[in-house]
């Protein structure tokens, strides 16, 4: 059982609960009514499946087709970042493979590399201001689902439903509005051309400094190896606007040391963490006396 | 989240740090500009700038009811004005008289002349001495550079000036108090220190010796010194200062939180390398600010345990934390911060969230009040438009803008007190470090 499954048993499980408890205190003409909810919100949560599962269809189909997804093993994209309006610009470098690891670094010349990545249990980010962090919590899953060489193939695994909830035309491409869901419950706006391309993204990122909403566009899509990339993706920030320009993409590149490694200073906070668990677990160890007195 | 297949970045960690680094917080716009004439094209290029400013602030400004209180019909008035100036200075002079009316910091225009002499590498001539406003108006020499200007012609710290340029002084200080923003002071008091370089500055001194007349030549800075800028902020020179006082005492200061890849290294080697100093001084008197999350990046090295941050950002629509990342092997001794009427911005969000997070003591006097986040941007008519973004408010809920950050300990600026112990914040934050009572001069503390 994958984990979604293991998602869904437990909402199951939740919805039997309140089947359960609620009688005993609703009123009699209300009674029912859990049961019908349940009904029904099953019946929805199929119908968001099936949407989701006929979105992802159209996906991979005018990305470049599934054969064209799973043929390659691993992606370095070099691209621009520009903050035309406050006169920056930074380059991006991402690695992306099949087994999860992923590495981003962005070089901003007089402040240094901010790198972040998956080494596969480890999920870190290393910048010169901040130093070394070891990503957890809704910003570790964020950064884990959003790490997929092919997201499109992963779309059911990790979204739980989708629904059209309305219409908008892009620059003259007309577009439907889905609702996905998370598996952890978040909701994202996707704007979906007739063909299938996404042409526009809502979504709250979630960030060691808080949640920040955004908006992302995608335009000029353009086949690069059989399949689709967009040239220029704006994210529009509370703050300001950015750019990011696709630049060259590399598949299948074969030396990925460099790219899957843990950085020294992350190893080193990754040792302490390691170090401060094994102290715990100590039968010998004070601190795990005082947690069996509780 | 999803990026969309194959849209090739899952960058957003990345960018939400990136638009954190432009948010700059330093009050330092305001230069002067030469007076083109107002043709047509020229005249349709400031209302766009006009329009673009005013879009920019209602687009983004945190609390809409304010910021129609502070402008209300005013914005349609300037425009007119803009609409009918006869040069730029005018049209220029409409567009501050709206920001103005904001009364708030990080609301400023500076010209496209100024930015782009700045853009150039343009290098402003320096007197190599800090001067300070007493509580009595009188502005005193608080520090003087070594082999500087002012040193080289004999100014000592703690002496008055009581003229610049035939200007008697005291009294204008008390009008500039008036308008009740210290930062004003600091502003005007720094012009007397700065221009182009090769200009001179007339002083009428008054010294322990009596009264003189000492001429400045203003010098453009070392050019050893490293120039550092970010985005549209040109590049300025960068000092760093560190060295081991008496008690074993560890200091450190650097005038702006810029040159991120030059600062932070500095400071992470000076802590690891007097690791067996008692303590440490963190002098940010003078400093105006820089790089918002600098704050939290250095502060990373004082607070050892998570679950920290200095304060937050808020926005028309969301909340930026300024948290703080504790570094292994950071400094956990005792801290002594210094700060003044010239500790604007970033250096009041680091004050201020420090001493929230009970991690350090402040020594000296009241910081600038000037501290709201703000970015830099370029208007069609080449100016550069700095607005703030967001309100600030440090983790224990103090909103420093118009405020300041109050010290622990005030120290005055007295010339007798200057005299006497050179520095007298510094000696009294070096007592504190090492358990010595008193000092300047307050017989208990």
């Amino acid at each position: 059982m994958n984990k979604p499954l293991i998602v869904f048993s437990l909402l199951a499980a939740l919805l039997f609960s309140t089947c359960w408890v609620t009688p005993l205190t609703a009123q009699d003409e209300t009674a029912d009514k859990p049961v019908k909810e349940a009904a029904e919100n099953a019946a929805e949560d199929a119908e968001g499946k099936e949407v989701l599962a006929a979105l992802q269809g159209r996906m991979i189909k005018v990305l470049g087709g599934k054969e064209a997804l799973e043929k390659f093993s691993n992606r370095v994209t070099t691209s621009t970042v520009k903050i035309i309006a406050q006169g920056m610009e930074a380059e991006l470098v991402t690695f992306l493979d099949k087994n999860g690891s992923y590495r981003e670094s962005m070089s901003l010349e007089g402040f240094g590399d901010f790198i972040q990545g998956i080494s596969g249990d480890v999920t870190w980010a290393l910048d010169p201001i901040n130093g070394p962090r070891l990503v957890a919590g809704a910003e570790k899953v964020q950064l884990r689902r959003g790490a997929r060489l092919h997201p499109a193939l992963w779309l059911t695994k990790d979204y739980s439903s989708a629904k059209v909830i309305g219409e908008e035309k892009i620059k003259d491409q007309q577009c439907e509005i889905f609702d996905l869901v998370t598996t952890d419950g978040k909701t994202e706006k996707y704007w979906v051309s007739e063909k299938g391309l996404v042409c526009k993204m809502t979504m709250t990122a979630d960030s060691q400094m808080g949640k920040i909403p955004m908006v992302i566009t995608l335009e000029s899509w353009k086949e690069i190896d059989g399949i689709q990339f967009p040239e220029i993706v704006r994210v529009k920030q509370a703050l300001q606007m950015m750019e990011i320009h696709l630049g060259k993409i590399e598949h299948d590149v074969e030396d990925t040391a460099a790219m899957t490694a843990i950085p020294e200073k992350v190893q080193k906070l990754v040792d302490m963490e390691k170090s401060k668990k094994e102290k715990v677990l100590d039968p010998d160890s004070g601190a795990s006396k005082g947690s069996e007195g509780q | 989240m999803f990026f969309p297949e194959e849209s090739q970045v899952r960058p957003y960690r990345l960018l939400c740090l990136l638009s954190a680094l432009l948010i700059c917080v330093s009050g330092c716009m305001g230069f002067p500009g030469r007076t083109p004439p107002m043709t047509k094209e020229v005249r349709q290029k400031y209302i766009e700038s006009f329009d673009m400013m005013t879009k920019k602030i209602e687009d983004s400004f945190w609390d809409p009811e304010l910021l129609e209180s502070r402008w209300g019909g005013l914005k349609e008035e300037c425009r007119e004005k803009v609409l009918a100036a006869e040069g730029i200075d005018e049209a220029r002079g409409a567009m501050r008289q709206l920001l103005s009316a904001l009364k708030l910091s990080h609301f400023g225009l500076m010209s496209a002349a100024a930015s782009e002499e700045f853009r150039r590498g343009h290098q402003p001539g320096e007197a190599g001495m800090i001067l300070r406003a007493s509580d009595d108006d009188q502005v005193i020499v608080v520090r003087v550079e070594p082999n500087g200007p002012a040193d080289i012609a004999g100014i000592q710290p703690g002496d008055e000036i009581l003229q610049a340029k035939d200007l008697e002084l005291a009294s204008r200080i008390k009008e500039w108090k008036i308008a009740g923003n210290r930062y004003l002071v600091v502003q005007a008091l720094r012009s007397i220190c700065s221009g182009k370089a090769g200009a001179s500055r007339e002083l009428l001194v008054l010294g322990e010796s009596g009264e003189r007349k000492v001429t400045i030549i203003l010098e453009a800075a070392d050019k050893d010194i490293p120039r550092v800028g970010v985005g549209n902020i040109s590049p300025i020179p960068l000092r760093m200062e560190k060295k081991i006082l008496e008690d074993n005492i560890l200091y450190l200061r650097w005038n702006m939180f810029l040159g991120p890849s030059l600062v932070m290294p500095w400071i992470e080697e000076s802590l690891s390398e007097h690791s067996e100093a008692r303590g440490l001084v963190i002098d940010l008197r003078g400093n105006p600010g820089g790089i918002g999350i600098m704050a939290c990046g250095i502060s990373g090295w004082l607070i050892p345990e998570e679950g920290f941050q200095l304060g937050k950002m808020i926005m028309r629509d969301s909340e930026l934390n300024f948290v703080v990342n504790p570094r292994m092997g950071g400094w956990v001794k005792p801290v002594a911060l210094l700060i003044d009427e010239g500790s604007g911005s970033t250096s009041e969000i680091m004050a201020q969230g420090l001493r929230d997070a009970g991690r350090v003591r402040l020594f000296g006097r009241t910081t600038a009040g000037a501290a709201l986040p703000s970015i830099i941007i370029e208007l069609p008519s080449g100016d550069m438009l700095q607005y703030a973004i967001s309100d600030y408010i440090s983790a224990s809920g103090h909103r420093m803008e118009g405020v300041g950050v109050q010290p622990d300990e005030r120290i005055p600026v007295d010339s007798a007190l200057i005299r006497k112990y050179g520095d007298p914040v510094l000696h009294r934050a070096r007592n504190w470090l090492v358990g010595k009572p008193g000092g300047p001069d307050s017989p208990q503390r």
